[in-house]
């Protein structure tokens, strides 16, 4: 944290950064708050620690169109998200400066965050410094998804549905989603009405299916779409679903490598084609 | 004033059995750890709690998704209006926020220019028995917003839990009609008065807040804002809603659903234009509505002092202390403009 404070420090005098994505500490909660620290503010109050769960990397497309130069702190699964919007070209590199920190896994209430547990990407992909113990890569296992896949259809689609019943339609998943950036998104959509806006289950169904599609390849697993879900509907399940099977016919797993391609956005030879192979379930 | 009659804790279960055999009575109940309104069927013991109940009691009057009318394609092409639901019902238990947050809604769905049918008859079905707090939940700020945990305003029935006893009493000749019953005796006693601290989200006037309309201060005031909708249908004073027909092979509803000024659906028009883009505008928008805007339309600020929009927010952030914020701000600039200039003072 002393080193952090201080490259910060060095940075702001140097000119190479306009303004600090990072956490500060809420008295008022007595949790932590993203925040933007910028020249001449006191770093004092900057933290990182198991509370700093939040993904900043939402918030950088509007910061670097207000500021010319954006550091910002990541924890792995924020690398593997910034990674993924660098080969969107979401946002250009030069505007950022990735300050990467080991981390040793966030909590949840008090309680170490699920997606903590099969973390695979200690240390940011993408870091101009890195801060902290880097821990070596490993493979993911993907238990929790590999549960459901042993449910017969009928199980699962209770399982599922007595969730997406209970959703609200408040759009907290695609609204935290870094990933989630459409101009006018597909729930939107009035001609056609793809999704009817009402909150009940075969629409709620359609919403989160289409979502979970569209993110296929895409998502870097930052499960914040779960956390801030009010409803507590298992999303990350979907993504890591579709994650298992890009990994498992693609050999890719989003944004843990800078400047890979998502695999669902170019065609390869050697790509598998289970479908036209007839090999398909 | 009518006067106070007592019933012993452990009568209330058998009174509001009775109450059930007529009517269709609604109670707070826990689901999942969450307190919300559900139909008393006698199955489980009667637990009121004594502050917030976690789902507002919006979706009694003005569900979620109602539907209007019906229609099918392929006979006559016609609308046929929902036939409403006539069975009186009681809902007991709720607390002084919640009657304020119904009192407003009848500003808007009844005493405006447009009457809602629909929300009239919820209304003139119900007979609204409610509970005064017993103490201040972490969010409460009530006594912040021109209310109290025992103001009655709104109910038809008001009672108070004191020690073995609950005091009854009837506010309005609709609540007279369920005090008639064995269990309630009439008495001189009545409930101890209580004091009830300010809270810690005091805001500033209307009239400060339209003035603020220009300010830079938005942008600080929704920087993390995901601009989601969960506040807007937490909150029991968020009435807004959008019309849809939702259709499976030619039959189907005209419904309207909740909808919320938060997302950016919400401001988007025919032909693409978006009067509010940024999250800065929105958010200025529901801050607005709540503080100033509803008074300038109906006399009152919507805010009831609650605390579910805080109770709710994915980021933990408060909307209360917004306004907060916001107030400071606006004391902040009075300030600045009747400082004198030091050189004008010495002459």
């Amino acid at each position: 944290m002393k080193e952090l404070r201080k490259k910060i420090k060095e940075l702001f005098e140097n000119g190479e950064v306009d303004a600090v994505l990072g956490y500060r500490e809420d008295p008022a909660t007595g949790g932590v708050k993203a925040a933007v620290f910028k020249k001449d503010e006191t770093l004092d109050d900057m933290v990182f620690d198991g509370r700093c769960i939040q993904n900043l990397v939402n918030y950088l497309p509007t910061l670097v169109a207000r500021y010319r130069k954006v550091g910002v702190v990541l924890k792995g699964c924020d690398g593997r998200s910034l990674v993924t919007q660098l080969v969107e070209h979401r946002i250009s590199k030069s505007q950022i400066i990735a300050l990467g920190i080991g981390c040793e896994g966030v909590e949840i209430d008090g309680r170490e965050a699920e997606k903590c547990g099969d973390c695979a990407t200690h240390m940011s992909p993408v870091a101009d410094y890195e801060f902290g113990e880097k821990e070596e890569k490993k493979e993911p296992t993907f238990a929790r998804v590999e549960e459901i896949e042993k449910m017969s259809p009928v199980e699962r689609w209770k399982f599922f549905a007595d969730y997406f019943a209970k959703c609200e339609r408040c759009y907290a998943c695609r609204q935290i989603c870094p990933s989630c950036y459409c101009e006018i998104c597909i729930a939107d959509q009035q001609e056609p009405k793809w999704i009817e806006p009402s909150a009940k289950l075969s629409a709620n169904t359609m919403w989160h299916l289409i979502r979970a599609y569209h993110l296929a390849g895409r998502c870097a697993d930052c499960g914040e779409c779960e956390r801030v879900c009010p409803q507590d509907i298992p999303l990350r399940l979907l993504n890591n679903a579709l994650e298992k099977a890009v990994h498992e016919m693609f050999g890719v797993r989003p944004g843990t490598v800078p400047e890979e391609v998502p695999p669902l956005v170019v065609l390869n030879k050697d790509d598998p084609d289970r479908i036209l192979e007839g090999k398909n379930e | 004033m009518n006067k106070w009659h007592k019933i012993k804790k452990t009568d209330l279960q058998k009174y509001v059995s009775r109450l059930a055999e007529k009517w269709e009575v609604w109670i707070p109940r826990l689901v999942d750890g969450k307190w919300e309104f559900g139909i008393y069927d006698g199955a489980r013991d009667l637990d009121l709690p004594e502050s917030i109940i976690d789902v507002s009691l919006k979706n009694l009057f003005f569900p979620k998704r109602r539907a209007i009318a019906t229609f099918d394609e392929n006979s006559k092409w016609s609308l046929q209006p929902v036939s409403p639901e006539r069975r009186p019902r009681i809902i007991l238990g709720l607390h002084p926020c919640d009657a304020a947050g119904i009192e407003y809604m009848d500003k808007v769905f009844l005493q405006s220019e447009y009457k809602d049918v629909m929300y009239k008859n919820e209304r003139e079905r119900t007979i609204l028995v409610g509970m005064l707090c017993n103490k201040m939940g972490d969010d409460c700020h009530c006594t912040d917003r021109g209310l109290t945990p025992d103001s009655t305003s709104s109910m038809d029935v008001a009672f108070v839990n004191e020690g073995e006893w609950y005091f009854f009493r009837s506010l309005t000749d609709k609540g007279k009609r369920i005090m008639e019953s064995k269990y309630l005796k009439e008495t001189d006693e009545g409930p101890t008065k209580n004091e009830w601290p300010a809270g810690k989200y005091s805001i500033a006037s209307p009239e400060e807040f339209m003035e603020m309309y220009d300010d830079s201060i938005w942008h600080e005031l929704s920087d993390i804002c995901l601009t989601c909708g969960i506040c807007t249908y937490a909150c029991p004073t968020c009435v807004c809603f959008l019309v849809a027909d939702e259709k499976f092979k030619g039959k189907g509803e005209r419904v309207t659903v909740w909808d919320s000024c938060q997302l950016q659906s919400y401001s988007r028009m025919a032909g693409g234009q978006n009067t509010r883009k940024t999250p800065a505008s929105r958010v200025r928008n529901r801050t607005l509505d709540k503080f100033a805007y509803s008074h300038l339309r109906y006399g009152r600020i919507s805010c009831t002092g609650c605390g579910r929009c805080i109770m709710v927010c994915p980021l933990k952030r408060s909307f209360p202390q917004l306004g907060a914020r916001l107030s400071e701000r606006i004391r902040e600039k009075e300030k600045e403009r009747t400082k004198v200039p030091a050189e004008s003072k010495e002459e």
